[in-house]
């Protein structure tokens, strides 16, 4: 089980959360009309062994969305914060 | 002769006799005995059938280990398969039963399977049914008659009665294993304050200390040391408790057997307690497991391993035999003939090392064992038991290299050295690695930041070096807590005759053979699963060469006893028939759990009612009494339809329906998700989130809206209220609530952030309910006051504040019934009296309620979509919605809709179907063009069905290719499932009302 | 106004349950509608735009994530950084002052929750049953709450002293739970308390 330190709540069990993808891709402006971009954004995917940021949403907590790091092979928990907090 | 309890010695309570059972046959058991001690002691030599060939099975380990004794437990509804009887507690009225034999585990009418055993060799499942047999009847002959001859325990299929309780535990320090070592790393910590959880899978703490005899050096240094982690508040000591799984972020999981021990749970306790332990750091201090050798006839009743032996003996007061043979090849075998030429038995000791060093032998001949130096066991002689060993001069590989001599005998003890277990440790980190020095796998580092490892699991082989690695294994843990050891002084070490461990001098020695490396006989590597050394030689002459493969291929390992005897050995033949050492083979990975766990446990109270958490509307009382029928909608229970006397569903909701088209109904849609979109920015989020524009919304104005996900397709639809500047109040389906508000979460905190905008769940605060009817406006504009409710000053698409016997409420002008209709919100906690209200003032309109199955007819027959259209892969186009986006906006999936595999003109889109048979079509139901064969996936799908009382026929919604372009055609309409082929022709979805008329009155 | 009605009425039976032991049941349970219950949310600045409105009710600021404020019979949990939670009578005093404020969203949520009551000698271990939290009281001291999942269902778990918790549950998922909690109960035998 991930224990995931919750900026707000502190540490917590994964089953608080729900998992949000990967947190790198970057949501094209709403003016934006070239279709490769709003594909990019929704399915292409780099599946990487290591380190992965990601979104996580303590959806039973105080329903923040998170950015966390988590390595794929090792499913070690690394450096998280607020979505809203640019890092 | 079989087995026996002595006269005196054991840790039983010989004063007490309890009443246990096995086949009917009574027992002799003691308080302090396993199911196993106690079958020793009454003489029940075979106590199972093997897994395949229904071979005479006896006690074989004295732990968790015991490959063979698995056994039915209890009767009636807490009968429980695949017990270990080995770490079975007794208790008083304990049945126990043998399991895959037939008629008696004493006379097996399957036992001539043996005789097939050429068929059952390794690979038989992959051979037999891959390839030509595959989906034959020749495959279902076979697996009709292996489902019946092999296997284990049976299962009931009644409701377990009793409860299992989950508890999240959290601690500075789990220690694993309540043996020496780990009561050394207990105490440490507790001593130095940390807060402790110990664990212990048996009902006695002490361990290998518990097979010492009663009375030695250890009873004291073991008392010592209890009597002060009892005292201490800090340390939790948990016996009966199993530490099945390690987790990543140091997560343990436990099994606690609360009640297993009782005949029935008492005083409302749970049967058993799954723990989560969170803990900072960890000890593990899980032992060693005894390791057999391999030869033939090795799964015979009376061979067993020989630290067994000494537990039954010196634990148990038991004898397992007179004359024992012991077959080692290693130093641990001699406190055991030790031990047992004490109690009273004529012991022989073949050690597979050609000479024994004096401080080993010279005692063992004073106490009367026969020594046989050099040689091995290599077949157990006896039809049913052991009545002889076959002992043989043996090379270093384990190769006989001269004569047999026959010794008479009624046990044979192994002893192959130990394997540490390493499976927690294995299961958290990598696989183990070998270390040569104990012949054993064994962590590849003795401490990681947040787990030690103490005691045999590390090899520590003397008892003072066991409770030393304990002691340093705490220190570690307690400085990586920030944690001073106040004393280290854990008592001393008590002088043990013959405490040598087992890796000095081993003589790595796994199975004996015949000069030419072949066994006597059937020799057993997994003898729970019936996996022989020839199916390991068979799989490595077939090219397998990963052990991981091996292991499926030949199914060794993998019984409930997930191989802790015999894993070993498998991977040292493979590594002696490639030719590579042991670390070259490797070893399998080790996976959770590490004994089997009850599926009861792991679920706890969340089954039947509370599977998941159910959801009630504030009125769901009313409904019940109403004697509404109710129905699962998502987590929600919500009233299907309300029978009138008899009626049945169908009955119910066409009378519920067209009530509602002449009179005025009223429904429960406190269901509906309720969101609260609030902030400055609250219409620019409207307008980016839904397809249609919401700058114009005006306070006190509705406005309906769908939103598409990201990749185009339709997500939701539902109506917004404008309440005012910065504050709307959004509905979303019932299904889609929570989908909708964290989606609107995520692009408010990762998209937009800038936006000042706040959404937040208020589904619970309101309750609502639709009042839809050609008589609704009369029944409510007689109840409200404060609110004129007449066509010109409330239109559809307005709401307004009203007040009904006092209690605040809003109502919304807005159909989906396509009647007059409006829907009522009010405070949850006061929706009864607000519903009771309406009924009140409804009697002269004649109000009835409806339900869900109505509900659903009205807006079929309006041609509104809900969820079985609103389904995922369906877009605007396809449901007929494109007329609301606007392309003056981008919004939520505004340019992926127009991806070109959603664009097609091909694509299924919504039509009405009119039925012209006295059956309704199934949801689900396929459509094909009138004529051609109803083959494939067909031309589309039939959403939503219902019986139209408006329209006197059968209707449903539909998905179409090129649908609209097809009115008026006649189609087939097929249910493959239960072979029903109906007419329908192709319509507008609009049924009924499609100007509105009804609605806009 | 007319009372708020539970949604236990039909499940709540005032009584003793569940194991007995010589010192009496180990937990007492009860329920009580909040007889306030607002929400102010708000951006960047929040601290400072929220401040006036919590002043109305002698809170100084917005709190921490941590710990609850007591003032009167109002208490304050910040659950977010831009959200706090009011309970008690008084909540609705600030409906009026944070409303009027653009930079604050204010939401009167009084019947969105009920307040559930684990109080006895076993509460800890009750409680430990029921969520993924420690519990234990020097992590979890007098006046700290946390917003987690029991059953998988979002609740706030305020500990009033070193044997009670008050639970804010929604108030549509309160029946289930309430049964859910009363099974889990049991070992350590319990009490439910008549309506409040």
């Amino acid at each position: 089980m991930l224990r995931i330190n919750c900026p707000v709540c502190g540490t917590r069990d994964e089953t608080e959360f729900t998992y949000g993808g990967d947190a790198t891709v970057v949501r094209p402006a709403m003016d934006e009309t070239r279709a490769q971009l709003w594909l990019d954004y929704v399915f292409n995917r780099d599946n990487p062994r290591g380190p992965h940021t990601e979104y996580w949403h303590h959806v039973q907590g105080c329903r923040q969305w998170l950015v966390m790091e988590r390595n794929t092979l090792t499913h070690e928990v690394g450096e998280c914060h607020l979505a809203k907090e640019a890092c | 002769m079989a087995g026996q309890r002595l006269k005196q010695g054991g840790r039983i309570d010989r004063r007490k006799t309890l009443n246990v059972r096995f086949d009917g046959r009574k027992l002799q058991a003691h308080p302090g005995d396993t199911l196993a001690s106690a079958l020793i002691a009454s003489g029940e030599m075979i106590v199972a059938r093997g897994f395949k060939y229904h071979r005479a099975r006896g006690v074989y380990a004295a732990g968790s280990e015991d490959p063979n004794a698995l056994v039915h437990l209890r009767t009636g509804a807490r009968h429980e398969p695949n017990a270990r009887a080995t770490t079975t507690q007794v208790f008083d009225g304990l049945e126990s039963f043998a399991q895959n034999s037939w008629p008696d585990v004493r006379f097996d009418a399957s036992a001539g399977i043996g005789l097939l055993s050429p068929f059952l060799s390794a690979g038989f499942y992959y051979k037999t049914f891959i390839g030509p047999f595959k989906g034959t009847r020749y495959w279902m002959f076979c697996e009709s008659f292996i489902r019946k001859a092999a296997g284990m325990g049976r299962a009931v299929k009644i409701n377990d009665p009793d409860n299992y309780d989950k508890l999240n535990a959290f601690c500075d320090l789990l220690v694993v294993g309540g043996g020496a070592s780990g009561l050394s790393a207990a105490l440490t910590a507790g001593r130095a304050g940390a807060d402790v959880i110990l664990v212990d899978q048996d009902f006695e703490p002490g361990g290998s200390l518990l097979s010492q005899p009663v009375g030695e050096a250890s009873d004291d240094w073991l008392e010592d040391v209890l009597l002060e982690l009892k005292s201490l508040t800090n340390v939790r000591i948990l016996t009966r408790t199993t530490a099945f799984g390690a987790y990543d972020e140091d997560v343990y999981g436990l099994i606690e057997n609360v009640s297993d021990h009782l005949l029935a749970p008492e005083n409302d306790q749970p049967r058993q307690r799954y723990w989560l332990v969170r803990s900072k750091q960890a000890v593990l201090a899980t032992g060693a497991i005894e390791r057999p050798l391999v030869f033939a006839n090795n799964d015979l009743p009376g061979v067993m391993l020989a630290g067994a032996v000494q537990t039954y003996v010196n634990r148990f007061g038991v004898l397992p035999g007179q004359r024992i043979v012991l077959s080692s090849n290693n130093n641990s075998a001699a406190q055991v003939a030790l031990h047992l030429a004490r109690a009273g038995a004529d012991v022989t000791l073949c050690d597979a090392r050609p000479t024994l060093p004096a401080e080993l032998s010279d005692p063992l001949l004073a106490a009367g064992v026969t020594l046989l130096t050099g040689k091995l066991v290599i077949k157990a002689i006896g039809r049913r038991k052991v009545n002889a060993a076959l002992i043989v001069p043996v090379d270093a590989a384990g190769r006989a290299t001269g004569a047999a001599q026959k010794v008479t005998c009624d046990v044979i003890g192994l002893s192959g050295g130990w394997s540490p277990v390493v499976h927690l440790w294995s299961q958290r980190f990598k696989k183990p690695v070998f270390d040569d020095n104990s012949g054993s796998f064994i962590p590849a580092e003795l401490g990681r930041e947040t787990v030690k490892c103490a005691g045999r699991m590390v090899a520590a082989q003397t008892l003072a070096d066991r409770i030393a690695s304990g002691v340093t294994a705490a220190q570690a843990a307690l400085a990586d807590l920030s944690l001073d050891a106040v004393d280290t002084s854990v008592p001393a070490a008590p002088a043990l005759p013959f405490d040598t461990g087992w890796a000095d001098d081993i003589l790595p020695v796994w199975s004996v053979t015949d000069a030419k490396g072949k066994t006597l006989g059937k020799a057993f590597v997994d003898i729970q699963h019936d996996v022989k050394l020839t199916d390991i030689d068979q799989a490595h002459r077939e090219g397998y060469v990963s052990v991981e493969h091996l292991k499926r291929y030949t199914t060794s390992g993998m019984a409930t006893d997930q191989g802790k005897t015999s894993n070993i050995i498998a991977l040292a033949r493979m590594a002696e028939l490639s030719g590579k050492t042991i670390p070259q083979t490797g070893t399998t990975t080790f996976r959770p759990p590490y004994t089997p766990v009850a599926i009861g446990a792991l679920v706890g109270h969340e089954h039947g009612l509370h599977f998941t958490a159910t959801r009630y509307s504030p009125i769901h009382d009313w409904h019940l009494a109403q004697g509404a029928k109710m129905t699962e909608a998502g987590a929600w229970m919500r009233p299907w339809y309300y029978p009138d006397g008899s009626e049945t569903l169908s009955e119910a909701y066409r009378r519920e329906a067209a009530h509602v088209r002449q009179h005025v109904g009223i429904v429960d849609v406190s269901t509906l998700g309720k969101i609260a979109v609030q902030g400055p920015d609250a219409a620019e989020f409207l307008n980016r989130v839904y397809i249609n524009g919401w700058k114009s919304l005006k306070s006190g104005r509705l406005r309906y809206g769908v939103m598409l996900r990201e990749d185009g397709y339709v997500m939701d639809d539902g109506a917004t209220a404008c309440l005012g500047e910065n504050d709307y109040f959004m509905s979303t389906t019932t299904a889609n609530a929570a989908r909708v508000l964290a989606f609107a979460e995520h692009l408010l905190q990762t998209a937009w952030k800038d936006m000042k905008v706040h959404v937040t769940t208020v589904t619970d605060q309101w309750a609502a309910f639709a009042v839809a009817g050609p008589k609704a406006r009369d029944l409510l504009q007689s109840v409200v006051s404060g609110a004129d409710l007449s066509r010109e000053a409330m239109p559809n698409n307005h709401f307004v504040n009203a007040v009904i016997n006092g209690i605040p409420v809003r109502i919304h002008r807005m159909s989906y019934s396509g009647e007059l209709a409006y829907e009522v919100y009010v405070a949850s906690g006061y929706a009864q009296q607000v519903w009771n209200a309406l009924h009140a003032a409804g009697t002269p309109f004649n109000l009835k309620p409806y339900g869900t199955e109505a509900m659903g007819a009205l807006r079929i027959e309006k041609g509104h979509v809900a969820g079985p259209e609103i389904e995922g892969r369906t877009t605007l186009n396809d449901l007929g919605l494109n007329g609301f986006a606007s392309s003056k906006k981008p919004f939520v999936g505004s340019v992926l809709r127009g991806r070109e595999v959603l664009t097609e003109a091909s694509r299924p889109t919504l039509v009405g179907l009119e039925l012209g048979s006295a059956q309704g079509a199934k949801s689900g139901s396929l459509i094909y063009a009138k004529g051609v064969a109803a083959k494939g996936h067909g031309e589309g799908w039939v959403s939503s069905t219902t019986w139209s009382p408006a329209l006197g026929k059968y209707i449903a919604l539909a998905l179409v290719q090129s649908g609209k372009s097809r009115t008026g055609e006649e189609v087939q309409v097929v249910n493959h499932l239960e072979n029903q082929t109906l007419s329908a022709k192709i319509v507008s979805s609009h049924f009924y009302d499609p100007a509105g008329e009804r609605q806009n009155a | 106004m007319p009372d708020i009605q539970s949604p236990l009425a039909a499940v709540r039976t005032p009584g003793r349950f569940g194991a007995s032991f010589d010192a009496g049941p180990g937990i007492t349970l009860s329920d009580a509608p909040l007889s306030g219950l607002v929400q102010i949310a708000g951006w960047d600045g929040f601290e400072t735009a929220v401040k006036p409105a919590l002043k109305t009710l002698g809170f100084s600021d917005a709190g921490d994530f941590c710990c609850s404020r007591q003032s009167g019979d109002a208490t304050l949990f910040r659950t977010a950084p831009d959200r706090v939670l009011i309970t008690g009578a008084s909540a609705g005093d600030v409906l009026e002052i944070a409303g009027a404020n653009a930079e604050l969203a204010v939401l009167d949520l009084s019947h969105a929750r009920l307040q559930i009551n684990v109080e006895g000698r076993n509460a800890e271990g009750l409680m430990a049953q029921l969520a993924p939290i420690d519990f234990r009281l020097n992590a979890m001291p007098i006046g700290s709450f946390v917003q987690t999942g029991i059953h998988h269902i979002g609740v706030l778990i305020h500990r009033t002293s070193a044997t009670r918790f008050e639970l804010m549950v929604p108030v549509t998922f309160a029946r289930g739970l309430w049964q859910f909690i009363g099974l889990n109960a049991a070992p350590f035998g319990y009490d439910v308390l008549e309506a409040a």
